[in-house]
């Protein structure tokens, strides 16, 4: 079946451009990989500048996000607990989409068309955040003095990260490590941003 | 010419072509007939095209050490300081942005290269956090957690430094006014928080 066919294709499309970079992958390769014939692929694709395109689209798509049961899991008064839940959860969302952060960061020059889908920060989650903020504001649990510069501060902080962690240290999902890692760093850095960035209503 | 300006032109070019063409499609021929030198000279400066492409990384994050002590101002406006210190940090983040792109085509990369670059991000980070430690012992700003303040403004202007050069890349041109606003942003944030409430201390800026 076609469609069954062309995610095959796709998927090992996705870990090799990610990994290699569009110029450095060939068709050979991926066909090989996603256990096709050549043949196949230019019958489906046409180019592989068509296969990259249609790859990367379907993959960065950003409909398939459910923040439900995230906003379920916060308990709207523990203002640093809930932050710590939230950033897990962006650290782990961020990780099911890593391939498609690795290649909008190693240059989407090549198909400059698909600009529009790329994202550094993924907007459902930047709005969550704000939505977030703006309830617990609200609720006079927080003070926000500049809400502009708090969300980008911890969005900017989580992306650094995951770029880092992909590229010094080659990870391409989350993991236990990965968790520890996180209960490790983020104790201290979500204390400052509760504490300077805003200004939890403690002591008012 | 001289060698080193030889040296700094062929990286510049083999980086172009590599961003452009991909490592495997570049050829050491064709980037020496670019930077109109010979290709015995190029090998000469650097062996192998595996070296071009590590030194090409090198070049792009050189800077980052660079960045000495002669940066750490201490002048009497808090927010000048802090507005001086993130507008050079965030101009050397531009500069690394084309080391990152090659840097993230994880099968190219030697092990050692990354653990020397990262090493050279870490020491950045080292650097903005002593220099935290100096306002604060020079009265200047509160003491509060220097580590994570660091984490989150770097992260900030690491972020930011991608955006600006995806958008240059797109062919917008920026306007100084517009790089500088993020770095205005930042240095008021900082200095809003952590100016000294101490009626000892002058009010900056």
């Amino acid at each position: 079946m076609a469609a069954n066919t062309k995610e095959k294709i796709e998927a090992q499309a996705l870990l090799l451009f990610s990994r290699q970079g569009l110029h450095e992958t060939s068709i050979q390769e991926i066909a090989q990989s996603a256990g096709v014939s050549e043949a196949t692929i230019f019958r489906l694709y046409s180019t592989k500048q068509a296969l990259y395109r249609e790859t990367v689209l379907h993959h960065s798509a950003l409909d398939g996000i459910d923040l439900m049961p995230l906003r379920l899991s916060l308990t709207m008064e523990d203002l640093r607990l809930d932050l710590m839940t939230i950033a897990r959860t962006y650290f782990k969302l961020y990780f099911a989409r890593i391939h498609p952060l690795r290649i909008f960061v190693s240059g989407l020059v090549q198909v400059r068309d698909l600009r529009e889908f790329g994202y550094l920060l993924m907007p459902p989650l930047v709005r969550f955040l704000e939505d977030y903020l703006t309830e617990m504001e609200a609720r006079r649990l927080v003070r926000i003095p500049d809400p502009e510069l708090a969300k980008e501060l911890f969005h900017a902080l989580i992306f650094k990260d995951v770029t880092f962690l992909t590229t010094f240290e080659k990870h391409e999902e989350w993991s236990e490590a990965l968790d520890q890692w996180f209960e490790t760093e983020y104790p201290a850095r979500i204390d400052l941003f509760a504490g300077l960035i805003l200004t939890d209503c403690g002591n008012d | 010419m001289t060698l080193k300006t030889t040296r700094i032109r062929v990286i510049e070019i083999a980086y172009q072509q590599f961003l452009e063409h991909g490592y495997k499609q570049t050829t050491t021929k064709q980037v020496a007939e670019l930077a109109g030198v010979n290709e015995s000279t190029l090998f000469r400066l650097f062996e192998t095209k595996e070296n071009l492409f590590h030194d090409a990384i090198a070049h792009y994050t050189s800077d980052l050490l660079q960045i000495g002590m002669e940066s750490l101002t201490y002048g009497p406006s808090v927010e000048e300081n802090f507005f001086v210190m993130l507008k050079r940090l965030l101009e050397l983040f531009c500069e690394t942005v084309p080391a990152f792109r090659l840097l993230i085509k994880t099968s190219l990369v030697d092990k050692r290269f990354l653990e020397q670059v990262r090493f050279k991000f870490e020491s950045l980070k080292h650097l903005f956090k002593q220099y935290l430690d100096g306002m604060q012992r020079r009265g200047l700003i509160e003491k509060t957690d220097f580590a994570a303040l660091t984490d989150y403004v770097l992260g900030g202007l690491f972020y930011e430094a991608f955006r600006v050069k995806m958008a240059q890349e797109d062919g917008e041109t920026l306007p100084e006014e517009l790089l500088d606003a993020s770095c205005r942003r930042y240095a008021a944030f900082l200095t809003e928080r952590l100016i000294c409430a101490a009626p000892a201390a002058e009010e900056g800026g």
